[in-house]
Protein backbone atom coordinates (compact mmCIF):
# COMPACT_ATOMS: atom_id res chain seq x y z
CA UNK A 1 0.00 0.00 0.00
CA UNK A 2 1.20 3.55 -0.85
CA UNK A 3 1.23 6.14 1.91
CA UNK A 4 2.18 8.84 -0.51
CA UNK A 5 4.55 9.83 1.76
CA UNK A 6 8.52 9.48 0.80
CA UNK A 7 10.91 8.08 3.31
CA UNK A 8 13.41 10.50 4.56
CA UNK A 9 16.89 9.78 4.42
CA UNK A 10 18.72 11.20 7.19
CA UNK A 11 21.99 12.96 6.05
CA UNK A 12 25.24 12.59 7.90
CA UNK A 13 26.52 15.97 9.15
CA UNK A 14 29.87 16.61 7.25
CA UNK A 15 32.00 17.86 9.82
CA UNK A 16 35.16 17.80 7.72
CA UNK A 17 35.73 20.93 7.33
CA UNK A 18 34.74 22.57 10.95
CA UNK A 19 37.26 19.88 11.72
CA UNK A 20 40.03 21.50 9.69
CA UNK A 21 39.57 25.21 10.97
CA UNK A 22 39.29 23.54 14.73
CA UNK A 23 42.72 22.40 13.87
CA UNK A 24 43.85 25.21 12.47
CA UNK A 25 42.60 27.52 15.36
CA UNK A 26 44.06 24.98 18.40
CA UNK A 27 47.46 25.70 16.81
CA UNK A 28 47.41 29.05 16.54
CA UNK A 29 46.11 29.25 20.07
CA UNK A 30 48.72 26.41 21.01
CA UNK A 31 51.30 28.81 19.27
CA UNK A 32 50.34 32.39 21.44
CA UNK A 33 49.71 30.46 24.69
CA UNK A 34 51.20 31.78 28.00
CA UNK A 35 50.62 29.73 30.80
CA UNK A 36 51.91 32.22 32.90
CA UNK A 37 49.92 35.63 33.27
CA UNK A 38 52.04 38.41 32.48
CA UNK A 39 51.41 41.88 32.93
CA UNK A 40 52.86 45.78 33.50
CA UNK A 41 52.80 48.82 36.09
CA UNK A 42 54.15 51.49 33.81
CA UNK A 43 56.41 54.14 35.56
CA UNK A 44 58.48 57.04 34.63
CA UNK A 45 61.49 59.24 35.41
CA UNK A 46 61.10 62.65 36.60
CA UNK A 47 60.91 65.39 33.71
CA UNK A 48 61.00 69.07 33.23
CA UNK A 49 57.86 70.52 31.76
CA UNK A 50 56.64 73.98 30.90
CA UNK A 51 53.25 75.10 32.55
CA UNK A 52 51.18 77.83 32.92
CA UNK A 53 51.87 79.68 36.15
CA UNK A 54 47.98 79.43 37.66
CA UNK A 55 48.40 81.77 40.75
CA UNK A 56 45.06 81.00 42.19
CA UNK A 57 44.97 77.00 42.92
CA UNK A 58 47.79 75.26 44.66
CA UNK A 59 49.03 72.60 42.67
CA UNK A 60 48.45 68.54 43.73
CA UNK A 61 52.23 67.96 43.72
CA UNK A 62 51.64 64.60 45.38
CA UNK A 63 54.31 62.94 46.75
CA UNK A 64 54.33 59.24 48.30
CA UNK A 65 57.32 58.89 50.47
CA UNK A 66 57.67 55.07 51.46
CA UNK A 67 59.36 53.34 53.98
CA UNK A 68 59.66 49.50 54.94
CA UNK A 69 56.41 50.46 57.70
CA UNK A 70 55.41 52.98 56.92
CA UNK A 71 54.43 55.61 53.74
CA UNK A 72 53.95 59.72 54.29
CA UNK A 73 51.61 61.47 51.65
CA UNK A 74 52.54 65.04 51.08
CA UNK A 75 50.64 67.48 48.89
CA UNK A 76 50.74 70.98 47.95
CA UNK A 77 53.15 73.61 47.35
CA UNK A 78 52.19 76.88 48.52
CA UNK A 79 50.48 75.45 51.65
CA UNK A 80 51.93 71.82 52.32
CA UNK A 81 50.15 69.15 53.77
CA UNK A 82 51.27 65.67 55.19
CA UNK A 83 49.41 62.40 56.31
CA UNK A 84 51.48 59.24 57.78
CA UNK A 85 50.36 55.93 57.05
CA UNK A 86 51.45 53.16 59.70
CA UNK A 87 50.99 50.61 56.66
CA UNK A 88 51.85 50.27 52.86
CA UNK A 89 49.03 47.95 52.46
CA UNK A 90 46.55 50.08 54.68
CA UNK A 91 43.43 50.54 53.38
CA UNK A 92 43.27 54.05 54.63
CA UNK A 93 45.61 55.04 52.65
CA UNK A 94 43.77 53.68 49.45
CA UNK A 95 40.47 55.53 50.70
CA UNK A 96 42.45 58.63 51.38
CA UNK A 97 43.85 58.89 47.94
CA UNK A 98 40.45 58.25 46.68
CA UNK A 99 39.44 61.42 48.36
CA UNK A 100 42.35 63.57 46.70
CA UNK A 101 41.53 62.20 43.82
CA UNK A 102 37.81 63.48 43.81
CA UNK A 103 38.86 67.17 45.10
CA UNK A 104 41.55 67.11 42.00
CA UNK A 105 39.69 65.19 39.13
CA UNK A 106 42.13 66.42 36.36
CA UNK A 107 45.51 65.03 38.53
CA UNK A 108 46.74 61.67 37.56
CA UNK A 109 50.15 61.80 38.56
CA UNK A 110 52.07 60.58 41.79
CA UNK A 111 55.46 60.48 42.61
CA UNK A 112 57.07 58.25 44.42
CA UNK A 113 59.86 58.37 46.79
CA UNK A 114 61.21 54.95 48.00
CA UNK A 115 63.37 54.01 50.70
CA UNK A 116 66.39 52.09 48.75
CA UNK A 117 66.19 49.42 51.23
CA UNK A 118 62.58 48.15 50.57
CA UNK A 119 62.27 45.00 48.64
CA UNK A 120 60.95 44.98 44.55
CA UNK A 121 57.88 42.88 46.05
CA UNK A 122 57.00 45.67 48.94
CA UNK A 123 57.05 48.52 46.14
CA UNK A 124 55.20 46.61 43.89
CA UNK A 125 52.92 45.76 46.53
CA UNK A 126 52.24 49.28 47.62
CA UNK A 127 51.74 50.64 44.04
CA UNK A 128 48.91 47.89 43.87
CA UNK A 129 47.55 49.34 46.57
CA UNK A 130 47.79 53.14 45.18
CA UNK A 131 45.44 52.21 42.16
CA UNK A 132 42.36 50.95 43.63
CA UNK A 133 40.01 47.97 42.45
CA UNK A 134 41.62 47.20 39.40
CA UNK A 135 38.92 44.30 38.32
CA UNK A 136 36.62 47.25 38.52
CA UNK A 137 39.47 49.49 35.98
CA UNK A 138 39.04 51.85 38.72
CA UNK A 139 41.48 55.07 38.16
CA UNK A 140 43.08 56.89 40.91
CA UNK A 141 46.57 58.14 40.37
CA UNK A 142 47.82 56.00 37.09
CA UNK A 143 50.86 57.87 36.02
CA UNK A 144 53.75 57.02 38.49
CA UNK A 145 56.99 59.31 38.90
CA UNK A 146 59.53 57.74 40.36
CA UNK A 147 61.89 60.24 42.12
CA UNK A 148 65.29 58.67 42.03
CA UNK A 149 67.47 61.79 43.39
CA UNK A 150 70.38 60.03 44.49
CA UNK A 151 70.59 56.87 42.81
CA UNK A 152 73.40 55.57 41.10
CA UNK A 153 76.04 56.65 43.98
CA UNK B 1 36.23 -15.09 -6.93
CA UNK B 2 38.10 -14.16 -4.12
CA UNK B 3 39.66 -11.37 -6.22
CA UNK B 4 35.97 -9.93 -6.62
CA UNK B 5 35.29 -9.77 -3.18
CA UNK B 6 38.47 -8.22 -2.61
CA UNK B 7 37.12 -5.38 -4.69
CA UNK B 8 34.15 -5.06 -2.79
CA UNK B 9 35.85 -4.66 0.18
CA UNK B 10 37.67 -1.47 -0.23
CA UNK B 11 34.55 0.31 -1.62
CA UNK B 12 32.80 0.39 1.73
CA UNK B 13 32.76 3.58 3.54
CA UNK B 14 34.25 3.47 7.02
CA UNK B 15 31.85 4.76 9.99
CA UNK B 16 34.41 6.14 12.40
CA UNK B 17 32.76 7.67 15.52
CA UNK B 18 34.44 10.87 16.27
CA UNK B 19 32.37 12.33 19.10
CA UNK B 20 34.84 11.82 21.69
CA UNK B 21 37.83 13.53 19.45
CA UNK B 22 35.28 16.32 19.12
CA UNK B 23 34.48 16.22 22.92
CA UNK B 24 37.93 16.36 23.40
CA UNK B 25 38.99 19.43 20.92
CA UNK B 26 36.45 21.67 22.53
CA UNK B 27 37.75 21.15 25.89
CA UNK B 28 41.46 22.22 24.46
CA UNK B 29 39.61 24.95 22.16
CA UNK B 30 38.22 26.22 25.64
CA UNK B 31 41.22 26.04 27.99
CA UNK B 32 43.26 27.68 24.81
CA UNK B 33 41.15 30.06 24.76
CA UNK B 34 41.06 31.22 28.17
CA UNK B 35 45.33 31.25 28.05
CA UNK B 36 45.46 33.34 25.41
CA UNK B 37 47.25 36.61 25.53
CA UNK B 38 47.15 39.39 23.01
CA UNK B 39 50.40 41.03 24.46
CA UNK B 40 53.10 41.06 21.47
CA UNK B 41 55.90 40.70 24.14
CA UNK B 42 57.34 37.64 24.05
CA UNK B 43 59.34 36.85 27.38
CA UNK B 44 61.70 34.27 28.32
CA UNK B 45 62.72 33.99 31.52
CA UNK B 46 66.22 33.57 32.54
CA UNK B 47 67.29 31.65 35.98
CA UNK B 48 66.85 32.55 39.35
CA UNK B 49 64.07 35.28 38.68
CA UNK B 50 60.96 35.26 40.15
CA UNK B 51 58.39 37.96 39.19
CA UNK B 52 57.15 39.97 41.84
CA UNK B 53 52.84 39.29 42.40
CA UNK B 54 50.71 41.99 41.45
CA UNK B 55 47.02 42.50 40.52
CA UNK B 56 47.83 44.99 37.55
CA UNK B 57 45.74 44.24 34.88
CA UNK B 58 47.42 46.27 32.11
CA UNK B 59 48.68 43.65 29.21
CA UNK B 60 52.52 44.12 27.91
CA UNK B 61 54.00 45.87 25.14
CA UNK B 62 57.01 45.22 22.93
CA UNK B 63 59.72 47.03 24.07
CA UNK B 64 63.28 45.50 24.69
CA UNK B 65 63.25 43.33 28.37
CA UNK B 66 66.26 44.05 30.81
CA UNK B 67 66.11 40.95 33.78
CA UNK B 68 67.93 41.19 37.30
CA UNK B 69 67.85 37.82 38.79
CA UNK B 70 68.51 36.97 42.48
CA UNK B 71 72.42 37.37 42.04
CA UNK B 72 71.95 40.43 40.29
CA UNK B 73 72.82 39.06 37.40
CA UNK B 74 71.92 41.14 34.37
CA UNK B 75 70.23 40.26 31.07
CA UNK B 76 69.10 42.40 27.96
CA UNK B 77 66.91 40.01 25.70
CA UNK B 78 67.92 37.25 27.37
CA UNK B 79 71.71 38.08 26.48
CA UNK B 80 74.07 38.39 29.76
CA UNK B 81 75.78 41.80 30.32
CA UNK B 82 77.22 41.15 33.52
CA UNK B 83 76.76 41.22 36.97
CA UNK B 84 75.66 44.43 38.69
CA UNK B 85 78.12 45.97 40.91
CA UNK B 86 77.26 46.53 44.67
CA UNK B 87 77.32 50.36 44.27
CA UNK B 88 77.48 52.95 41.67
CA UNK B 89 76.26 52.56 37.71
CA UNK B 90 76.87 49.81 35.09
CA UNK B 91 78.38 51.33 32.25
CA UNK B 92 78.35 48.02 30.20
CA UNK B 93 74.53 48.23 30.66
CA UNK B 94 74.03 51.85 29.54
CA UNK B 95 76.56 50.81 26.71
CA UNK B 96 74.32 47.56 25.60
CA UNK B 97 71.27 50.15 25.85
CA UNK B 98 72.56 52.69 23.56
CA UNK B 99 73.51 49.53 21.02
CA UNK B 100 69.70 48.35 21.71
CA UNK B 101 68.13 51.94 21.27
CA UNK B 102 70.24 52.38 17.82
CA UNK B 103 69.49 48.93 16.49
CA UNK B 104 65.24 49.69 17.27
CA UNK B 105 65.88 53.00 15.71
CA UNK B 106 67.39 51.22 12.55
CA UNK B 107 64.70 48.58 12.34
CA UNK B 108 61.79 51.11 12.92
CA UNK B 109 62.73 52.78 9.66
CA UNK B 110 61.77 49.51 8.11
CA UNK B 111 58.44 49.01 9.76
CA UNK B 112 54.81 50.70 9.39
CA UNK B 113 53.94 50.73 13.49
CA UNK B 114 57.97 52.05 14.89
CA UNK B 115 58.29 50.82 18.30
CA UNK B 116 58.73 53.23 21.33
CA UNK B 117 62.41 54.25 21.14
CA UNK B 118 62.34 55.51 25.50
CA UNK B 119 60.37 52.56 26.43
CA UNK B 120 62.23 49.15 28.55
CA UNK B 121 60.51 46.14 30.02
CA UNK B 122 61.96 45.71 33.70
CA UNK B 123 61.65 42.20 35.03
CA UNK B 124 63.38 42.17 38.65
CA UNK B 125 63.27 39.70 41.19
CA UNK B 126 60.69 40.48 43.87
CA UNK B 127 63.84 39.75 46.65
CA UNK B 128 65.95 42.69 45.31
CA UNK B 129 65.94 45.66 47.32
CA UNK B 130 64.62 49.09 45.37
CA UNK B 131 68.09 50.50 45.43
CA UNK B 132 68.94 48.02 42.32
CA UNK B 133 66.00 49.08 40.66
CA UNK B 134 66.70 53.02 41.15
CA UNK B 135 70.24 51.72 39.47
CA UNK B 136 68.84 50.11 36.69
CA UNK B 137 66.47 52.90 35.41
CA UNK B 138 69.08 55.23 36.52
CA UNK B 139 71.65 53.65 33.58
CA UNK B 140 68.42 53.20 31.17
CA UNK B 141 67.67 56.74 31.35
CA UNK B 142 71.52 58.05 30.74
CA UNK B 143 70.82 55.44 27.52
CA UNK B 144 67.67 57.41 26.71
CA UNK B 145 64.98 55.20 27.54
CA UNK B 146 63.19 57.52 30.46
CA UNK B 147 60.07 54.80 30.34
CA UNK B 148 59.87 51.43 32.37
CA UNK B 149 57.35 49.03 32.67
CA UNK B 150 57.83 46.69 35.91
CA UNK B 151 56.49 43.36 34.41
CA UNK B 152 54.79 41.66 36.92
CA UNK B 153 52.90 38.39 37.61
CA UNK B 154 49.22 39.17 37.31
CA UNK B 155 46.15 37.23 38.91
CA UNK B 156 47.87 37.70 42.11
Amino acid sequence: MKTGRKLKKIEKLNLVPILDSVFIFIFFLLMSAQFVDVYEIGSSLPMTQEIEDKKDKDPLNLTLEVSKDAVVVKTGIKNPRSRSFASTQAPELTNYLRELKQQNPKENTMIVKADPKISFQALITFIDNTQGDRLKKEKIFEQIVFDNSGAGK
Amino acid sequence: MKKRFSKKRNHEAIDVDITSLLDILTILLVFLLMSYNASDLQLDLTGKLDMADSNAQELTKFAPVLQVNKEAEVFLNNKSIGRLPASGSMPELTAALKNQRAQTEEANKKIRTPHKLELVNLVIDKSMDYSVVQRVMNDSALAGYSQFKFIVKGNY
